[in-house]
């Protein structure tokens, strides 16, 4: 299949803390991708350097053959894990900011799912709660029409009802020819929407498989082959 | 994508810029009154001390806060545009969003560059209009042509160049210059937010050593020289600069080298400044 990102001896370091070492990894099209590890294994790391937030200390990153940079950028759709709009905009202005810059954003869709979250578009962030506030991050991003998403902890904050409607929304929004990857520690609630898995520990891939193959060859859930990986 | 960048960019940093210039007119309209009722006072109260002492007082401390209003405005302006916009927007939280539209560095940077630089002569305008509104009386208008005529004759005399030449090209000099002081703050703040640690202060750390170095090589280049103080990129050491003049050149000869001087440098420092901020936003990018 068809090679979205690739990762070729992708090492960062911050001063003497090495996050990635040394990382070899593909995504494919069309997948929904868990990206697991605990706190401080690397996960916003790769992510980050997929948006090119950072740059690597070592080796290289390719989405659809490129470097990070405009052009990727223009295909890739990230939720980082913090509130990035100001907080003096209102819904309306982050829909006509997002339109200007990314053609292929779906607007009609996004305000399909304000309205579905009973969020009013006439409302300022600065009105709404912490959670609130990372639906609408989330509404945006997934309301591109990107090869790659990459939603890092999407759901930390939102509440369960919400969760089930966003999973939903990620998996019913991205075509056959997009990934999702997703970083979070929530296994036991996203691991029924995921295709494949990427355990991270350390700046080291511990493993990549597909949820099928844990299922059927280990017999267990992702969730306790999670745990029983990284046990303490 | 950067005509987009731009709409964007006025449009957030037009919600302080407005209101903060909104009150630089409102308060040169009060001032303009407040002048008005003074000339008008004059003639009444000239019997009684005590009230005369009671309104100089008062004239004085109401002249102060206009001054003090006026530097504000300057200050917020500069510190805003220049400082905290570039900072905050790129390279805080709101960079997570910024730095992943498909912009280049390149033009994020222009886009940053035009806004403030348009805000900043939109201020020295509004401020030196605020200043002329307040003093203008019908004898200044009267005067004011001598002035004018006045300047166009000396201008020559001082400067050895025609006034219609000399004006633009202080213009165009004090442009170039706030265009390379702006990039030159983008830099600092570029340089210093690649560090892991501590990135204000690396910023501020790195601007006083730039400092120093400017300095350092100023004073190298006034001491080679020889001419007098040429070093400094500022509009008035010309000015003083002229005071100095010791080198035997005619006053156009002197004039022509300082500002191909000055010009060249702050190009150079503009250009220098543009391609590592550029390169320290493309490869060195280290947001928290």
């Amino acid at each position: 299949m068809e090679q979205l990102l690739s990762c070729q001896n992708l090492t960062k370091r911050y001063g003497y803390k090495t996050a990635l070492d040394n990382i070899n990894l593909t995504i494919e099209r069309g997948r929904i991708i868990g990206l697991l590890g605990p706190n401080g294994s690397g996960k916003t790391t790769l992510i980050k350097l997929i948006n090119g937030l950072l740059s690597p200390t070592e080796g290289m990153l390719l989405i659809n053959g490129a470097l990070p940079g405009p052009e990727t950028k223009k295909v890739v759709s990230y939720l980082p894990e913090r509130t990035y709009f100001n907080s003096w905009m209102k819904v309306t202005d982050i829909l006509d900011f997002f339109c200007d810059f990314y053609s292929d954003f779906d607007r009609n869709r996004a305000m399909e799912m304000l309205h579905r979250l009973n969020i009013n578009e006439k409302d300022r962030l600065s009105s709404m709660s912490k959670g609130t506030k990372e639906k609408v991050q989330l509404i945006m991003v997934m309301s591109r029409d990107a090869d790659l998403y990459c939603l890092d902890e999407p759901i930390g904050g939102v509440d369960p009802a919400a969760r089930d409607y966003i999973l939903q929304t990620i998996i019913t929004n991205y075509n056959e020819r997009a990934s999702v990857l997703i970083s979070t520690h929530l296994i036991s609630d996203i691991e029924n929407v995921l295709d494949d898995v990427i355990f991270i520990q350390n700046g080291h891939i511990r493993l990549t498989t597909s949820v099928d193959d844990i299922r059927e060859q280990e017999g267990k859930s992702v969730d306790a082959l999670f745990r029983e990986v990284f046990r303490c | 994508m950067l005509g987009k960048l731009l709409k964007h960019e006025f449009k957030a940093v037009n919600r302080l810029m407005i209101p903060l210039h909104l009150g630089l007119i409102i308060i040169t309209i009060v001032g303009r009154f407040y002048v008005q009722f003074v000339v008008s006072r004059e003639h009444v109260n000239y019997s009684n001390y005590s009230l005369r002492m009671w309104e100089g007082i008062m004239d004085f401390m109401l002249i102060s806060a206009y001054v003090i209003a006026l530097i504000a405005i300057f200050v917020i302006t500069w510190l805003y545009l220049d400082i905290l916009r570039f900072r905050k927007n790129l390279f805080t939280d709101e960079g997570y969003l910024m730095h992943t539209l498909p912009a280049s560095a390149g033009e994020h940077i222009f886009a940053k560059l035009t806004v403030s630089v348009v805000w900043q002569i939109a201020d020295g305008i509004l401020i030196a209009l605020s200043v002329f509104a307040m003093i203008l009386n019908k004898s200044i208008i009267k005067d004011f042509r001598y002035f004018w005529d006045g300047l166009f004759s000396s201008f020559p005399d001082i400067f050895g160049v025609p006034t219609g030449i000399g004006i633009p090209v202080f213009l165009l000099i004090a442009l170039v210059d706030t265009i390379a002081g702006t990039l030159i703050i983008y830099m600092c703040i570029a340089i210093g937010h690649s560090f892991n640690d501590h990135k204000v202060l690396a910023s501020i750390g790195i601007y006083m050593g730039y400092k120093m170095v400017a300095n350092l090589l100023s004073s190298v280049v006034v001491a080679l020289s020889g001419v007098g103080t040429f070093g400094n990129m500022s509009i008035n050491s010309f000015f003083f600069g002229v005071g100095n003049y010791n080198s035997g050149l005619d006053y156009a000869t002197y004039f022509w080298l300082n500002m191909a001087f000055s010009l060249v440098l702050s190009l150079i420092l503009g250009v220098g400044a543009f391609i590592l901020t550029n390169h320290f936003m493309t490869k060195r990018l280290n947001l928290e």
